[in-house]
């Protein structure tokens, strides 16, 4: 999870600060150096503002940015189009997380760990099974590996790097998100009937956008389709009302992210009884597996 | 009894759920751009309690809830559990010869108040003279019924993406809804099969 935080702390910084560097890429394929290094020192500098380990972190891995760039050029124009928002953000990942494994010694290190968990995976599985690309798999493998290998630092212990590194590796589990650039998933929405109370989140979101100013407001309205009537292209809104698609895109996500903080602490504001009471993730937290 | 200051009533819920429909696009987008919390979770207890949920009857634990709002790395879990178990009751279906897919129906064999039967599933179309809307229920044989795990949520949705029916069944297997679009349900049905998916 350390480093999905930091994935995700650099994730921000570089879509918020991108905005001229997606747009060259998307006219011309490709940045000069000049601006691409201008870029990497702008995203170095705000992540120092917040120092902590994940920054840290971040900010070792920007000394080899070229896995990022390519996974940006990779999205070429795609990075101006409609999806813009959704395709930077994948794009972004992609980049990051090659650069990660890059960092860590490469696939060579990260195979070898696999070699390791794979067996131990199979052992754990026994020989009848069809797929171990599951949760529920990884689950045991997860138990297994903190009752049998808590000593071993290289293992991974948690489900979430366990399905990591199954989803580079192993078969089962299809295609590695990592070698294709074409996929766009819709970002995932919890079950409304499982979760009722994401019905209030409605409401807080209605009120998140509220707090805007007109000009960001709007332009989230226009490009979710929230404007009676619908505008039914962003590109014929921005032409329509001469504004440059670049800045469009720059509020758009600048808007996008005050609405995620917004909600957030309002998400948490519902939870505030919870505090004080020792969950298990708090008991875990204090003792931690991994 | 543990409090819990955020569940809504239902009128409350209604209301919040149309805004919600309308703004689910974005609020997907907006919580994807949450940063994962500093302080870590336990994900093999996140597992095991999410799993009791989808498994049996028992609630989501409060805390539980709190994450999946809260955590990417919580919810990114909590959907791949979802999609596992789906994908498994869809598997079992089959096997167990369950109607999963309705032919698409000819114009002359549709009427007012409609009855239409598959291995399993019964889908129900009743017209209401006093609410004049059309009311749509889904009832499955017990067999069909119990090859579901009790937290999956089943919908029926049409060739053209049209979802008809959505959310969790009853104690009965039964699940009900009113028709919102323009379209009358004849229309739709003589133009596209309909088929059933879990959640």
């Amino acid at each position: 999870m350390e480093w999905r935080r930091t994935r995700e702390l650099m994730r921000a910084r570089i879509v918020a600060l991108g905005g001229e560097i997606f747009a060259d890429i998307a006219d011309h394929g490709t940045v000069t150096d000049a601006a691409w290094t201008g870029f990497i020192e702008r995203v170095a500098k705000q992540l120092m503002q917040r120092p902590g380990p994940a920054s840290d972190c971040a900010l070792s891995l920007l000394g080899d940015s070229r896995p990022l760039r390519q996974a940006l050029e990779a999205s070429g124009a795609r990075l101006m189009g409609e999806d813009a928002p959704a395709i930077r953000v994948v794009a972004v990942r992609r980049g990051l997380t090659r650069m990660r494994n890059a960092a860590i010694g490469g696939s060579e290190h990260r195979a070898k760990t696999w070699g390791r968990l794979d067996q131990i995976s199979r052992s754990v599985a026994g020989p009848d099974a069809t797929n171990r690309c599951t949760i529920a798999h990884f689950r045991l493998l997860a138990e297994h590996l903190r009752e049998h290998h808590a000593s071993d630092r290289n293992l991974p212990r948690t489900i979430i790097t366990i399905e990591e590194y199954f989803a580079e590796f192993c078969a089962d589990c299809g295609p590695s998100a990592l070698d294709s650039d074409a996929e766009v998933e819709r970002p995932f929405l919890p079950v409304e009937a499982d979760l009722p109370e994401l019905a209030r989140s409605g409401r807080f979101l209605e009120e998140c956008l509220s707090q805007l100013e007109d000009e960001p407001g709007s332009f989230v309205r226009v490009h979710f389709k929230m404007t009676d009537p619908v505008e039914f292209s962003t590109s014929g809104y921005c032409q329509r009302q001469n504004i440059d698609r670049r800045r469009f895109y720059r509020v758009l996500e600048d808007a996008l992210s005050a609405l995620s903080t917004c909600l957030t602490t309002k998400a948490e504001g519902l939870f505030e009884h919870l505090t004080g009471f020792q969950s298990g993730s708090e008991q875990w937290s204090r003792n931690p597996g991994n | 009894m543990v409090s819990q200051p955020w569940k809504l009533d239902q009128i409350e819920r209604e209301q919040a759920m149309t805004s919600s429909r309308k703004s689910s696009n974005l609020l997907a987008h907006v919580l994807d751009r949450q940063i994962e919390p500093e302080q870590e979770f336990d994900d093999l207890w996140f597992v095991d309690a999410v799993s009791d949920h989808l498994h049996g009857d028992a609630a989501l634990p409060d805390e539980v809830v709190r994450l999946i709002w809260t955590s990417p790395s919580a919810r990114s879990l909590y959907q791949r559990m979802r999609a596992e178990l789906a994908r498994e009751a869809t598997q079992k279906w089959r096997r167990h010869g369950h109607a999963l897919e309705f032919e698409r129906r000819a114009a002359d064999s549709l009427q007012d108040s409609d009855r239409f039967s598959a291995s399993g599933v019964t889908i129900r179309l009743l017209y209401s003279q006093a609410t004049e809307r059309w009311m749509i229920s889904l009832q499955l044989s017990r067999e069909a019924y119990e090859d579901l795990p009790p937290g999956l949520n089943v919908r029926v949705t049409d060739g053209g993406g049209m979802v008809w029916l959505e959310g969790a069944l009853d104690r009965h297997g039964g699940l009900d809804g009113s028709w919102t679009s323009d379209e009358s349900p004849q229309d739709r049905l003589r133009d596209h099969p309909l088929s059933i998916d879990f959640f």
